[in-house]
């Protein structure tokens, strides 16, 4: 089966250099031309960082196209592997749509619940769930470094194994993080919840792993988290089993009935966990101060935010969390450990404890 | 003592920030204001084959160093080669009676550093620790190396000793009574790498390849021939199992042990998550003018000097040029022309 990467930035850059060398029959589609031209010329260094197994690094050779080279091309797509930030999904889908049959699939590996907008350009059918957990930032042409092996799995809506979710497997298998999933839906949200954290870290200058080990912040984290995962258990998601690097949504959620110290033991393990990552800062950080362009979070929590509306579930933290990024994007705001203790004011207002 | 690395691109970045991870004082500058401003903010983020770190940062202007201090102790000079003057000349009037300044580059400048800042004032060291310069605020360490310094006159001066005592603390930091030795491997070295970064290749591939190795071989013992007829001694040095033993003279040497000793050096450098060298990042990615002409423009005109021919290092530098100048690309095309010179120039 051929493997279409559409989005060959940090993610898909590390799957697909993965199935390169694993001697899949890969190709990438990609909008940034200086990229293409450099995987093609020189192929793909990927920098693996792992922090105790030692360092490697490696270059991967695959084509690459542009999207227009791609169509020009003219040829049936099998599989694709979409890997684009969630805001092109349907950008990026709608241009190849000519080139898929009725067997053809999408596997969403992205970050964001972009399922629904990927069923709206190929139909719910050729839309197979997923999502990512790794770390990697793409630093320039031809070159993403990959600091944090988490993992990346799809599953089919109703988490059947079917018969293309059995040869996906098969196909994936240099991809040693892949795997795949019976409840791809409920890690989806719990990864989405948990992104909250993420964005709030990004407020400060500090690394991540520094942020998160804070006690202080922990229930606010907590709540945060909490908000969207009402929105996902009232759209019928199961969050059995979805816990990530310690992160166990179900000790979160619901806020009114949590065990305290179970969940403030949990945020305790799982900040250590992010210690041993080797990414200093988030995505979203390094998309603001190093990358100037907009970020994903407010694709991410656009669907959220609707869907909770038509739920009549309040996200009050949430709203404030995303406009406080908003502003530091626009420039009306400086990163600092005060927008943390500002959350932290509003958070103890509406959750008093 | 304090420390001032001027040039925070990616050997300063290293050495400055694991000294101020050990605590020492030091301070960066760098003429690139928005480097500057960045790394200010932001700190430093090391992405080091050992795990990432950041550290806050003292970083300054030339400009704004000279009106925050007064005195210069120890200067680390870290620009390419062809940037020396430029960097050092706003900060002249900081140097006191003891201030010394140690050189990092590849190449020999110091007779031209010694004429800015006075006789006496320089140390010189030999770099083998591979890094990379990504972005502003970071900076990818792949390959641990070692920092060794020396007097230009070979004596352990009580300077010597006391910055080795306070860099003791940094276990890449070594100090010798040989600098040029260590200077003139380096360049012999240097040549092979260059000659890696005319294809995109990884060094070490093409370190290993045994199509290459007798022509790699040549290309260093032009340097090292040209570097033994002044006096230099360099057959006690190795670095990374790299050393002259096995390469120089040409007549005497022993191919299979050569090829031995390439191989050793290049399983080492195999760990490394640096695949591919600064004179290529240089020319493919940052798009800017490698050291590599600079570095081998003071050996030539030595060479001619001495009347020492250097047909294949010549060749290699007139193929860098043409890259360098866009009339040629970066293809493993070029070795192998590379190749066919050297199989005429040393008929075998």
């Amino acid at each position: 089966m051929r493997i279409t990467v559409v989005g060959i930035g940090a993610i898909g850059s590390v799957i697909g250099a993965y199935l390169a060398r694993g001697g899949r029959d890969v190709e990438f589609v990609d909008t940034n031309v200086e990229h293409v031209d450099a995987v093609n010329e020189r192929g793909l260094e990927i920098r693996e960082q792992r922090k105790d197994k030692g360092a490697i690094t490696f270059i991967a050779k695959a084509r690459a196209y542009t999207p227009e080279q791609f169509i020009a091309k003219d040829e049936t797509i099998e599989c694709i592997l979409l890997c684009v930030k969630a805001q092109y999904t349907k950008v990026a889908l709608k241009q190849l749509l000519p080139l898929m049959n009725e067997e053809s699939f999408v596997v969403s590996i992205q970050n964001g619940i972009t399922e629904f907008d990927i069923a709206e350009v190929v139909g719910k059918k050729r839309t197979v769930c997923g999502f990512v957990n790794i770390g990697a930032d793409y630093i320039e042409p031809g070159l993403v470094h990959f600091g944090t092996k988490g993992p990346v799995a799809a599953g089919e809506w109703d988490g059947s194994y079917s018969l293309r979710i059995q040869r996906l497997e098969k196909e994936m298998l240099p991809v040693d993080m892949f795997k795949i999933s019976n409840n791809p839906m409920g890690y989806v949200w719990a990864k989405v919840a948990y992104s909250a954290i993420t964005v709030a870290t990004t407020l400060t200058n500090e690394t991540v792993a520094v942020t998160i080990a804070k006690p202080r912040y922990h229930e606010m984290m907590a709540n945060l988290v909490a908000e969207t995962l009402k929105v996902a258990v009232h759209e019928g998601v199961d969050l059995t089993g979805t816990a990530f690097d310690k992160f166990d949504p179900e000790l979160v959620y619901p806020r009114e009935s949590r065990e305290r110290g179970k969940m403030l033991e949990m945020m305790v393990d799982h900040a250590s966990i992010m210690r041993g990552t080797t990414k200093v800062h988030s995505g979203t950080w390094r998309d603001i101060v190093v990358r100037k362009k907009r970020t994903e979070s407010h694709d991410h929590f656009r669907p959220i935010f609707e869907l909770a509306n038509k739920a009549c579930i309040q996200m009050p933290m949430c709203h404030i969390l995303i406009d406080m990024l908003g502003e530091i994007e626009d420039g009306k705001r400086y990163f600092s450990d005060d927008n943390l203790e500002e959350l932290l004011q509003k958070d103890l207002e509406i959750y008093p404890r | 003592m304090k420390i001032t690395i001027v040039g925070a691109g990616a050997i300063g970045s290293v050495l400055g920030a694991y000294l101020i991870w050990e605590g020492k004082d030091v301070e960066f500058v760098d003429i690139n204001a928005d480097h500057i401003k960045d790394m200010k903010e932001r700190g430093l983020e090391i992405r080091a084959f050992e795990g990432p770190f950041r550290v806050a940062v003292k970083a300054f202007t030339p400009e704004q160093y000279i009106l925050e201090n007064e005195t210069i102790e120890c200067l680390f000079l870290c620009v390419k080669i062809q940037h020396i003057k430029e960097a050092l000349e706003p900060l002249l009037p900081l140097m006191k009676e003891h201030s010394f300044v140690v050189l990092t580059q590849n190449g020999f400048c110091e007779t031209n550093i010694a004429k800015l800042v006075g006789d006496g004032k320089t140390l010189s060291s030999f770099v083998s620790i591979g890094a990379d310069y990504l972005e502003p605020g970071l900076v990818h360490y792949g390959w641990k190396g070692l920092l060794t310094v020396g007097e230009i006159n070979e004596e352990i001066s009580p300077r010597l000793k006391k910055l080795e005592k306070e860099m003791s603390s940094l276990d890449i930091f070594q100090t010798t009574n040989n600098i040029m030795g260590y200077k003139w491997l380096m360049i012999a070295y240097e040549a092979i790498i260059a000659a890696a970064s005319l294809s995109h290749d990884m060094v070490v591939d093409i370190i290993e390849n045994p199509r290459y190795q007798e022509m790699l071989a040549n290309l260093c013992t032009e340097v090292l021939e040209l570097a033994n007829s002044i006096g230099i001694e360099f057959n006690e040095i190795e670095f990374d199992n790299f050393n002259a033993l096995h390469i120089y003279p040409r007549e005497a040497r022993d191919c299979q042990k050569m090829q031995m000793m390439l191989n050793s050096h290049a399983n080492l450098i195999r760990t490394s998550t640096k695949v591919r060298s600064g004179i290529w990042r240089d020319i493919v990615v940052r798009k800017i003018k490698s050291e590599v002409t600079y570095c081998f423009e003071p050996v030539f005109r030595l060479a001619e000097k001495e009347e020492i021919k250097m047909p294949m290092c010549h060749a290699m530098l007139d193929i860098f040029s043409d890259i360098e100048d866009g009339k040629r690309k970066v293809s493993i095309e070029n070795l192998e022309e590379l190749l066919q010179k050297d199989i005429i120039t040393y008929s075998r």
